[in-house]
């Protein structure tokens, strides 16, 4: 491809990596011909200044009454402040009102995902057990997310839900609509800029309907979780 | 406390590096506002906007060392978290809570920031600019830049093909561009 001709082809995925929502290999492409391209990248950073411009165009709103004193809560245990020898090692994050209700709308919200991704395990008593403990974990703790994305065969066919939870640890838990064939699958975490993350393999036996496993990268980061058989991807899910 | 109120962005991002709280609270005060206000505008309900603004500043406060003035100034790098993280809020509900285009609309028919690196007249220019795009290409950057999709899923919600996805959204930011006096070569 000629220099002017990749730099069209740059050119054309600027506006959405300025937004910071292209996609992970588009992302990649870029930033390798942006190390060598002055003019390219001169267009990315004009165009991100106007994306941070318009930013700033929503207007002010002052929020509800008591939100300074509910952020330093959240952040006082991490600061550095004046207390009797000992007790800070003993101090530890609690659930504040807010927090409180910020784990109960991610729960909620995570549910609303579950429901628009047609889950129906949703409608079974073993799983109504599972979202239940979702809750509780979140509010329990502290979790900062649950996101939820289907999980699909190479057909195109729904085969379950990959959910991946934001805390500490972070972790994926994927319910299967129908146990899958019996085998080995390679489970892998693709990240959104294309690194791969091998996650524990899931041995599928007659009646394995859930799989899990912790993750090393934060939530947002995440592309696509597969599974593969033989070296074959037969389920991905895209988040 | 009196003294960190004077402080620059950059002072205060400092302060909350080194964990100092006053710090922290002078930047949650003089920030509170527009970070409320632009999750407000990309979630639309109060309750869930107050949790993105929450957590914006809890991020903040986390990856203040890592704050890089050379990458762009303070208010844009926590508008951006805001915008991250309010665009995480949205896909998790799965839904739009405005019409892209309406959103839009909030952006030219309020009193704007004080915080922005533009002078006066280009922040009026650009709100023009912005009232004076084709709906079609003001819908496709609100959808890109407030809601964080894809040209892909900017695509499958307005129904078109993905080139024209694309040239809607380049050709709305070239003629903003045009306001701010930087053209296209």
């Amino acid at each position: 491809m000629s220099e002017d001709a990749e730099c069209a082809e740059i050119r054309e995925l600027i506006p959405e990596i300025a937004a910071g929502v292209a996609a992970g290999d588009e992302r990649a492409r870029a930033l390798a011909h942006l190390g060598d391209c002055h003019d390219c990248r001169h267009e990315l950073a004009v165009t991100a200044d106007l994306v941070d411009e318009m930013l700033t165009l929503a207007p002010a709103e002052e929020p509800p009454a008591g939100f300074e004193s509910r952020v330093m809560a959240r952040l006082a245990p991490e600061a550095k402040v004046r207390r009797a020898p000992g007790r800070v090692r003993a101090l530890r994050r609690r659930p504040t009102r807010a927090s409180t209700r910020a784990a109960a709308w991610l729960a909620a919200t995570a549910a609303a995902a579950g429901l628009a991704a047609g889950a129906v395990w949703w409608q079974t008593a073993q799983d109504r057990e599972l979202a239940a403990s979702y809750r509780h974990t979140l509010d329990v703790a502290h979790g900062r997310g649950l996101s939820a994305a289907p999980l699909m065969s190479g057909l195109g066919a729904e085969q379950g839900t990959v959910f991946a939870y934001q805390g500490e640890p972070s972790w994926l838990y994927v319910t299967f609509r129908a146990a899958p064939q019996p085998g080995l699958y390679d489970a892998c975490l693709v990240t959104k800029d294309g690194r791969r993350f091998a996650l524990r393999p899931f041995e599928a036996g007659h009646n394995a309907y859930a799989w899990g496993s912790t993750i090393k990268v934060d939530v947002r980061e995440i592309g696509t979780i597969e599974f593969a058989r033989s070296g074959e991807t037969v389920m991905s899910a895209r988040f | 406390m009196h003294g960190v109120w004077s402080l620059s962005d950059e002072s205060l991002l400092a302060g909350m590096a080194s964990r100092d709280a006053d710090a922290a609270t002078a930047f949650v005060r003089r920030y509170q506002a527009r970070v409320f206000g632009l999750a407000l505008t990309i979630v639309g309900s109060r309750s869930v906007a107050e949790d993105v603004a929450q957590e914006a500043f809890v991020r903040a406060w986390r990856h203040a060392e890592s704050y890089d003035p050379r990458k762009g100034r303070v208010p844009a790098w926590l508008l951006t978290i805001t915008r991250n993280l309010a665009i995480d809020a949205l896909r998790m509900r799965g839904e739009l809570p405005t019409d892209p285009f309406l959103l839009m609309g909030s952006l030219v028919s309020q009193e704007g920031a004080s915080d922005s690196s533009l002078d006066y007249d280009d922040r009026d220019n650009l709100r023009r600019a912005l009232l004076a795009l084709p709906p079609e290409q003001a819908r496709a950057i609100a959808l890109s830049v407030f809601y964080g999709l894809t040209g892909k899923e900017i695509a499958a919600v307005e129904e078109i093909p993905l080139g024209t996805a694309k040239t809607r959204i380049r050709r709305g930011l070239g003629k903003l561009r045009e306001v701010l006096g930087v053209r296209d070569e």
